[in-house]
Formats: C-alpha cells, sequence, structure tokens
C-alpha cells in the first residue's frame, strides 16, 4: 500500500491532497493536518492525534517513509541539501572516474571533496567546508581536499594507478594494494607538496617549506611543489618565494599563478 | 516525496527510531548509556543532528560529508 494510502488508515485526513511531494511534520502548527496542494505538501502535528495514531504514524515513517523518501531531514537542512542536490549530476563522471582506486573508507571523503571543488570552481568561498571536512577526517581530510582542489587525483593519482594496475596484468588485486600504500602516505604526510593556508603566517610557511625541502633532498627528492588557493594565498607565496630559494637554493622550475591560485613547482639543482 | 521536521519535532523522530538524548547527546532509548555513532563512529550532539537517511537508519549529521551521503540516499 502506498504511503499515501496509509496515511488514510491511519485517519489523517487528506481528502483535500491530490499528490504529496512533501511531508512536513511540525508540532507547533495549530491543527492536526496542513494542506497546500500548490506543492503538494501535507504538514502534519502528530500531537492532535491519539496515542495509537501517533504510533501508527512512527511505524509508517520508520518502515516506509524512510525508504520512500531516502532521508528524513531537518528543515533547516533543506537549502544545503536542494544544493547538493543540484550539484551532484555533475559531479557523477569525476566520482566514477575516481571511486575504483580510492580506498572504500575514503569514498564519502571523495564525494566531499568534489562538491567543494565544484564550489570553489563555481566562484564560492569553501573555507566553511573544508572546514567541515577537516572536522569529519583531520589533517587527512583537509589534505585530500587541497590535493583534489589542486587537480592531483587527475595529474597524479590516476596515472600512478593506471601504471600500477599495467604493471601488474592480471592482478588487480597487488595492483591496488601498491596504489593504496603510496596514496596513503601522500594523503597522510604530503610529502612533495605544500598547501599554504590563510591562517598560516610568512614566517611558518617559509620554515615548512624550507623544512620539507631539506627533508625531501636527504631523501633523494629534489623537488617541492607549493600551492594556494584564493588571492590572499597567492601574494603570501609570491612574497615567499624569494626567502625560500634563498635558504634552500631552489629555483622555481615552473610557476602558474591567476586570480584565484597559484602553483609553483621548487627545484633544488644538483650541486 | 520528501519528509522533513522542525526543530518541535525532533524528539518525535529520535522516538521514532527509538532513540532519544541523554547529556547532549543522541543515545538508544533501550540504553541510555549507549551514544548512537555515525557510520565513521562519530557521537551525534543533539545540536549536530540533522536527519536520519536509510540504510539501516543512519543517523545524520550536520557536516557537509553526512549532508552529501544524505542527498545521495534520496536518489
Amino acid at each position: 500500500m502506498k504511503f499515501f494510502d496509509r496515511l488514510k488508515t491511519i485517519g489523517v485526513d487528506v481528502s483535500k491532497l491530490t499528490s504529496i511531494n512533501l511531508l512536513k511534520i511540525n508540532f507547533t502548527i495549530d491543527r492536526s493536518v496542513h494542506i497546500d496542494n500548490s506543492k503538494s505538501t501535507l504538514e502534519i502535528n502528530p500531537a492532535i492525534f491519539n496515542g495509537k495514531q501517533r504510533r501508527q504514524i512512527k511505524t509508517l515513517l520508520r518502515e516506509q517513509g524512510l525508504l520512500e523518501a531516502g532521508a528524513i531531514l531537518d528543515s533547516k537542512e533543506t537549502e544545503i541539501v536542494d544544493l547538493v542536490r543540484s550539484e551532484l549530476p555533475a559531479l557523477q563522471a569525476d566520482i566514477s572516474k575516481f571511486q575504483a582506486m580510492i580506498p572504500v573508507a575514503d569514498l564519502a571523503l571523495l564525494h566531499a571533496c568534489l562538491y567543494l571543488r565544484a564550489r570553489f570552481r563555481s566562484g564560492n568561498h569553501v573555507d566553511d567546508l573544508k572546514a567541515e571536512i577537516s572536522k569529519v577526517y583531520g589533517q587527512r581530510g583537509r589534505n585530500f581536499s587541497n590535493l583534489c582542489t589542486a587537480g592531483y587525483l587527475e595529474d597524479w593519482f590516476l596515472p600512478l594507478y593506471a601504471e600500477l594496475q599495467s604493471r601488474h596484468p592480471g592482478d588487480p588485486i597487488t595492483a591496488k594494494s601498491k596504489f593504496i600504500g603510496i596514496y596513503n602516505t601522500i594523503v597522510s604526510e604530503l610529502p612533495w607538496t605544500v598547501f599554504i593556508c590563510s591562517s598560516t603566517s610568512k614566517p611558518k610557511a617559509v620554515s615548512t617549506v624550507v623544512g620539507k625541502i631539506n627533508r625531501n633532498i636527504q631523501n633523494g627528492v629534489r623537488f617541492l611543489n607549493l600551492h594556494g588557493l584564493g588571492e590572499k594565498n597567492s601574494k603570501k607565496i609570491a612574497s615567499i618565494l624569494p626567502e625560500i630559494q634563498k635558504e634552500t637554493g631552489a629555483i622555481a622550475a615552473k610557476m602558474e599563478q591567476d586570480t584565484t591560485r597559484i602553483f609553483v613547482r621548487l627545484e633544488v639543482p644538483q650541486t | 516525496m520528501r519528509i522533513t521536521f522542525d526543530e518541535s519535532a525532533r524528539d518525535f523522530i529520535l522516538d521514532t527510531f527509538g532513540k532519544t538524548v541523554r547529556d547532549g547527546y543522541i543515545v538508544e532509548k533501550s540504553d541510555p548509556r549507549q551514544r548512537v555513532v555515525t557510520p565513521r563512529g562519530e557521537e551525534i550532539p543533539i545540536d549536530e543532528f540533522a536527519g536520519i537517511r536509510k540504510g539501516s537508519a543512519v543517523f545524520v549529521k550536520t557536516d557537509i560529508v553526512s549532508i552529501i551521503e544524505a542527498a545521495e540516499a534520496m536518489g
């Protein structure tokens, strides 16, 4: 029996409702039922039904409502949920492209970071989104969102995944296992990359970059990619480059800059 | 079809799924010492409760990661 029909059997008077797209549950309305046919909306106040009816409404929500709606959400979240749902179809191609290589435990992180990237590319501020992702996943989440926004999923992880698969033909489990090992190191430690964020002071940024370059040199790696998103961070990186180069001997082998981002590949020549 | 609830109906929704609130966190009604957690193991302060999504009645927090999962569950 349809949700709509089961409401009728409980005794909810929906005789004037032609169809239902939205059910609102609200204890502050004055009557048991409000109907808005222009929006196919039914608003009910369970407090005005008797105890048996309330129990039946709960059962209906639990057994059928949740399945049919997919979620039962606080009305305060409606705006953000609608925004996300409008963006999701455009993200689907990227989700499909990356999901095979990303560990299952990070798939929700991938979806969130692709959403953040889409918002950033549309010119929106994403600091709040990044903070929420960091709150859930910690520094690893912040790193992943930075890597995603800077294009590392396409430019680095995907080619690496393809390369490992081609090296292990017929053995996708080994290929994936090797990939995950490298992936985890990069996402957790960002060994070859520094993202300068707005809360990082210039002295701190210099010390982080110089420290990482020196550590990389000890490990035989003579480059570091420097990223900044947003005008403020772009200017900050441009202003600290001379000091970094002076302290490490690095040269800016590649530099891309516009009003929204900066990328600098620093390389330290062999002496 | 969509289903929403406003703040006045929050306890009703929690009760519908056998939960209640103790010390500011969502807990099992049958065992209030047992806090409800998300699939990532996070406890849920009541002021971060955004709702419930399908899939064994998963509790949703207000962060963007959880909201995206809920939006995907809505199809």
